[in-house]
């Protein structure tokens, strides 16, 4: 049964949210679980959330809340089960002469990373964010935010390095 | 290896986006959601109007009862030997009324200054 017509759906509000936001709740998902159907089911709950909440009303959501949402929704999941370990790609190059051999080394280390340390970099490198901004998202302070991303990097030098774990 | 080297073999990736079928997927687990939750709202609705005609008959047998209970009342300022009589009738709604009804004949006679039967 269809109320709507997919017109009507293509146009709706939470269609418009999440062509703004949809993508790069997903990424912040993927690289937390490290699984593709986990992220996938992450994302629609926070969607679906979000209208809930909203009721009839067109949803919104700022910066820090979009992806504070989706961060609570992946360490409920989290909490609640184990998930599988499947081999999902997480990377995919940017750069013509990235190799394939390069893309599995960078993603092995990132998940080889604690959560926390791994959302820290997700945040920091990938999406841009300032250390308040990520102390927003992740409700921690300034200094941990900033810390937390130190540790990363020196985790991730250790990984990389010639004499590293994956060389 | 420096922080900023790091930093540049991390940016020469970037995590994958999500298949094209996750919008869809949303969109239509939302719709789904949506009817449900209208679904619940009419049987709220149906609910609702159910306790509006009980409400209504209720309301309707106390408008009889009030009815009543004034006959009576005006019954007993005219002839109040009979509603005295009439206390005594088996049925035991009019009993009730009455005994009402000849309080407020004593009441009223008290008032006036005149026996009540």
């Amino acid at each position: 049964m269809r109320l709507y017509s997919e017109d009507a759906l293509e146009d709706s509000p939470l269609s418009r949210l999440y062509d703004e936001w949809g993508p790069r709740l997903y990424r912040y998902a993927l690289l937390v679980l490290g699984n593709a159907a986990a992220a996938e089911d992450a994302v629609q709950e926070t969607f679906l959330h979000l209208t809930r909440v909203a009721g009839r009303r067109a949803p919104a959501m700022q910066p820090p809340y979009a992806i504070r949402a989706v961060r609570n929704q992946c360490f409920s999941m989290l909490r609640r089960r184990r998930l599988a370990l499947v081999d999902t790609p997480v990377l995919e190059a940017v750069a013509p002469d990235a190799s394939e051999e390069e893309r599995l080394m960078i993603e092995q280390a990132l998940r080889e990373l604690p959560i926390e340390q791994r959302e820290v970099v997700f945040l920091r490198t990938f999406e841009g964010c300032t250390f308040q901004e990520i102390a927003t998202v992740c409700d921690i302070s300034i200094n941990t935010a900033a810390s937390r991303y130190r540790y990363a990097l020196a985790n991730l030098r250790r990984l990389l390095s010639p004499s590293g774990e994956f060389r | 290896m420096s922080d900023d080297e790091i930093e540049r073999r991390l940016t020469r990736f970037t995590v994958m986006g999500p298949s094209q079928g996750l919008r869809r997927r949303i969109l239509e687990a939302a719709e789904r959601r949506g009817l449900r939750k209208d679904a619940v709202i009419g049987w709220l609705v149906a609910a609702a109007l159910v306790l509006c005609a009980t409400a209504g008959a209720w309301r309707s047998a106390l408008q009889v009862e009030q009815r009543l209970n004034d006959a009576l009342e005006d019954a007993q300022v005219t002839e109040r030997s009979s509603v005295a009589v009439e206390m005594f009738d088996g049925e035991e709604r009019r009993r009730i009324g009455l005994t009402y009804a000849a309080a407020i004949v004593e009441t009223r006679a008290e008032a006036e200054g005149v026996a009540p039967w």
